[in-house]
């Protein structure tokens, strides 16, 4: 049976990237209030890393389980993605939502990488 | 038959037969009718997309020009040490003129005008959903941008650089300058937030049947995702404007250290914008080359899921960038670290484009033909920009690099090869679309190697003086610094450029009556604009059904059976101007939509619209109120004339056995997704001032400051009390209409108004109550404005309420026929929304911390 249209949904496409804009702003606010509010302008970053740590953590989680399930929607049909079809069609999103989470999983350890360098808030 | 049509369910039948010869010279003749163009003066009432964008597309590139001749006499002015061509003062408009001129007024309208144009004939369309908002934008742009140019013949030109920064924009340029740039691009933002809703909602909703998601022409994917990108990267800017702007005007300290404010947060509101607008900038010319490139390799393009997902993806990671413009202004280590990281992963995405149009080329058989060659140049050049893009996104180069002139030679070369050759590529391209003739190949020829020689020679060397230490937007330089041949060199290009432009524009104008028309699908391109036939005006002869991404290649017999009106909407039985609207996902079809035809209404509301704004920046505050007014009674009479018209019947037979309804309500309706998005904007900018009030509290020791009062809290809550009343009201009017209950429908509307009125005197007489002086601290300054920006948006509702009372006793609104009360609840469900929020930070976040 062919996969129906209200099934898919193109919200789907825009998770993983939004999980990685979570994942930025949420990591730049905690750093700033941290060093603003926290610690001094010199002082440790402690605090803030294990944060940014753990939103990295559950970001990654996220952004997999959306690449699992478009790779899952990609494998499940045979028909080429180009094809007219409704098979095709969620075979296209499933794959455009698989590059998308392997986008933001690396946009996401990208941006993960200061912390594991940087210790203070100068 | 398409397997599509199968899938629907829908019965359209067997293949169908053409009509008879004599029945399609009649429908010709009535679609004729319908879309004809007005003659004489009324020429200029005209709505429909190929005439407002080839206007909209023409103004634009004259903006352009003129941006050009000010880099000229910058050039000029830099050609030698310690020169005296132009002052200071009039280098700094110079250079503040040609860059906003550049952004502003050059390349987002011409990409949203080119798509006007182009976009409704690549998805089979006969126009977008909203016509005359897209004619209205073009008005507002026209009067905005000659106003912007020609403050500099008045002496009033913005003088603050295309950044605008504060301190120096609201203590130190006293002048109408800043107000000129401030108010007349905030005029222009608009219109382009208006084209932006118009292009999203026709790639959702304006495909041709069966055109499923995986089908979609990759122009189209990059337009949708620009145009989510502005209602997201605009609304930002517009807080700052409004920030700045009221500052110059009532002394809001927003920006002013000493009392409390931070000119920081110009440069992050303007950087959220700033950064995304050069993707903004970008992606649409990417689109060109994703449409011309598989047209010269013959071949369809390769990895188009791939295309689609760097589209979405740059998309996405363009707003994490915005700080690298800010390296230097000392923020935190580690922040500088995110933004640099989010720098480089953008790389990922835009290097997965130029990949896949190479791996495309290599697949093809490649006809090296004029739009080629301009695309190459472009490709090289912009992989220059690109690399030292990837250089100043290092946070220790860029502290070297900043505000020098290396900067402007990588950020020309971003703009020049990613936006402009592939633009002079599509006008090669497109210009037999459009006008059935070709541009000269020998001209081109000639415009090519002057462009690309001279903007190599003219930017080549700026990267050098730049490493030389040559800072930006400084009028002249010492003798004996190293740097007098390198600037020479470059006047030399620049000028070498500019000739190639010239005979580009002359190739543009020359008439062109003797040379032959152009064949209907010159390049032989696979996509649907090529059906159409410039002689034409109602874009396509029948709405085709898709069945591939390349249909005019793929799909046997297909221009035969668009041409003889075998497809949808052959005809124009009552004589109306009509397309289809689908779903997003499978393109299935759901209305058949009439569209706005010719009308000066746009006109008069884009003349007051912009009284409104440019009054305002000489302080002639009558003329401006007067002019707001009017405007919003025009914009009003337009909506009442123009929209939600209840049709003569329920449906209509649009071909091959299939019937569609002529009027659709709430969220199946355009006009209901418009508000839906014109709303995410406006949250946007909203967010951006509440970012403010919490930028603040990071950069103060005690933020809300202990000598300033707060708001009232009993009255802000009984404000907030009355606003969300309002709001349940109006749901429950809705459905009281719904029921067709009009007495008490009417009451409930009515009950809605007075409360929103009386929700917003509370809000305010919270403020009052409490003493709070918006120009003693910035503190007072951001919670007024906050609670305004809330009592405006209650104001607007309450206009809104009176509206759909008076359209239900006009007969123009019933129980079935609902969709102005569709659209005016769902904007109430967003003010409601803003009410909450801004009650929760005002009065909440004192509590919270204290």
């Amino acid at each position: 049976m062919e996969p129906a249209a209200r099934r898919d949904s193109l919200w789907w496409m825009v998770v993983s990237p939004s999980l990685w804009a979570l994942h930025v702003l949420l990591s730049y606010g905690t750093v700033a209030v941290w060093c603003a509010k926290i610690a001094s302008r010199d002082g440790a970053l402690d605090g803030a890393r294990v944060a940014v740590l753990v939103y990295t953590a559950f970001a990654l989680t996220g952004v997999v389980a959306v690449g699992a399930r478009g790779l899952g929607r990609e494998r499940a049909v045979a028909t080429p993605r180009y094809a007219d079809t409704p098979g095709a069609r969620r075979r296209f999103l499933g794959y455009t939502n698989l590059l998308l989470s392997a986008l933001s999983f690396v946009a996401i350890v990208f941006g993960a990488l200061p912390v594991l360098y940087l210790r203070s808030c100068r | 038959m398409s397997k599509a049509g199968e899938d629907r369910g829908a019965d359209v039948g067997a293949e169908s037969d053409a009509p008879p010869s004599e029945l399609r010279r009649a429908q010709e003749a009535r679609l004729l009718t319908a879309w004809r163009i007005p003659k004489g003066f009324r020429y200029w009432s005209e709505v429909n997309n190929t005439e407002v964008g080839r206007w909209y597309t023409s103004v634009a590139f004259l903006f352009f020009l003129f941006g050009g001749v000010l880099a000229l006499l910058m050039r000029i002015q830099l050609a030698r040490p310690n020169n005296r061509f132009v002052s200071a003062e009039r280098y700094d408009e110079l250079f503040t003129l040609h860059g906003s001129i550049m952004m502003f007024l050059f390349a987002v309208p011409i990409f949203e005008a080119f798509s006007i144009m182009v976009l409704p004939q690549m998805l089979g369309a006969r126009d977008l959903p909203f016509p005359r908002l897209s004619a209205y934008g073009f008005w507002c742009f026209l009067i905005g941008g000659v106003f912007v140019c020609a403050s500099i013949f008045f002496g009033i030109a913005p003088r603050g650089g295309w950044f605008m920064y504060p301190p120096l924009t609201s203590r130190f340029q006293k002048g109408a300058g800043a107000d000129v740039w401030l108010l007349g691009l905030s005029f222009i933002e608009v219109a382009s937030i208006a084209a932006a809703v118009e292009l999203i909602i026709g790639v959702l909703k304006c495909r041709p049947p069966g055109m499923r998601i995986n089908l979609v022409p990759l122009y189209a994917w990059y337009i949708l995702v620009v145009g989510v990108m502005i209602v997201f990267a605009f609304p930002p800017l517009i807080a700052g404007d409004v920030l700045l702007e009221v500052e110059r005007m009532l002394d809001w300290p927003f920006f002013d250290p000493t009392r409390g404010g931070d000119p920081l947060l110009w440069q992050h509101l303007f950087w959220i914008f700033g950064h995304p607008e050069v993707y903004i900038v970008f992606l649409p010319s990417v689109a060109l080359v994703a449409t011309i490139v598989p047209t010269f390799a013959r071949t369809p393009m390769v990895g188009y899921g791939w295309i689609v997902l760097a589209a979405i993806g740059t998309g996405f990671l363009r707003f994490g960038l915005w700080v690298h413009h800010m390296f230097t202004t000392g923020l935190p280590g580690v922040s500088l670290g995110f933004f640099s990281a989010a720098s480089q992963a953008v790389a990922i995405p835009t290097g997965v484009q130029v990949f896949c149009f190479i791996a495309t080329l290599l697949v093809g058989r490649v006809s090296y033909r004029l739009p080629m060659l301009y695309l190459l140049g472009g490709l090289s050049t912009f992989l220059i920009g690109g690399l030292t893009g990837v250089m100043v996104a290092l946070v220790p180069f860029d502290l070297q690099a900043h505000d020098s002139h290396f900067v402007v030679g990588h950020l020309h070369s971003v703009l020049i090869g990613g936006t402009i050759f592939p633009i002079l590529a599509a006008f090669y391209y497109f210009y037999p679309l459009v006008s059935g003739k070709h541009l000269s190949k020998k001209l081109g020829r000639v415009a090519f190697f002057l462009v690309f020689v001279g903007f190599n020679v003219t930017f080549l060397p700026i990267h050098l003086s730049g490493l030389r230490g040559m800072p930006r937007r400084v009028f002249t330089y010492p003798a004996g610094a190293g740097l007098e041949t390198l600037n020479l060199v470059s006047t030399v290009g620049a000028f070498v450029l500019a000739a190639g432009m010239l005979v580009f524009v002359v190739d543009v104008l020359r008439p062109k009556k003797k040379d032959p028309d152009a064949e209907r699908n010159p390049w032989n391109g696979g996509t649907l604009e090529w059906l159409t036939e410039p002689d034409k005006p109602w874009g396509v002869r029948s709405v085709p059904e898709i069945d591939e991404r390349y249909p005019l290649w793929h799909q046997r017999d297909f221009v035969r059976d668009h041409d003889e009106g075998r497809f949808f909407l052959p005809d124009a039985e009552e004589l109306k101007r009509e397309t289809l609207l689908t779903t997003p996902i499978d393109a299935t079809p759901t209305q058949c939509l009439r569209v706005g035809g010719p009308t000066f209404v746009t006109h008069w509301a884009a003349l007051f619209t912009g009284g409104a704004f440019i009054f305002s920046t000489f302080h002639w505050w009558w003329s401006a109120l007067a002019s707001s007014v009017l405007a919003l009674f025009t914009i009003l009479g337009w909506l009442w004339t123009g929209t939600a018209i209840i049709p003569e019947k329920a449906e209509k037979d649009v071909g091959r056995g299939l019937k569609l309804p002529l009027y659709v309500s709430g969220p199946g309706a355009v006009g209901w997704w418009a508000m839906l998005i014109t709303m995410l904007g406006d949250m946007t900018a909203f967010v951006s001032l509440v970012f403010g009030y919490f930028f603040y509290w990071t950069g103060h020791r005690d933020f809300p400051p202990g000598s300033q009062p707060d708001a009232h809290p009993g009255l802000l809550l009984a404000g907030l009390g009355l606003v969300i009343a309002a709001w349940i009201g109006t749901v429950v009017s809705r459905r009281l209409n719904r029921r067709d209950r009009g007495g008490a429908f009417h009451a409930g509307t009515a009950l809605s108004a007075a409360l929103s009125i009386a929700g917003g005197v509370a809000l305010v007489l919270s403020l009052t109550r409490a003493g709070l002086d918006p120009r003693a601290h910035v503190y007072g300054a951001i919670v007024w404005l906050l609670v305004v920006w809330t009592v405006i948006h209650v104001g607007l509702g309450v206009v809104m309420h009176l509206y759909v009372m008076a359209r239900r006793i006009a007969r123009r609104m019933t129980a079935t026929h609902d969709a102005d009360m569709a659209v005016v609840t769902l904007y109430w469900h967003f003010v409601g929304l803003t009410a909450i929020t801004a009650v929760a930070v005002v009065a909440g976040f004192p509590l919270a911390v204290r």
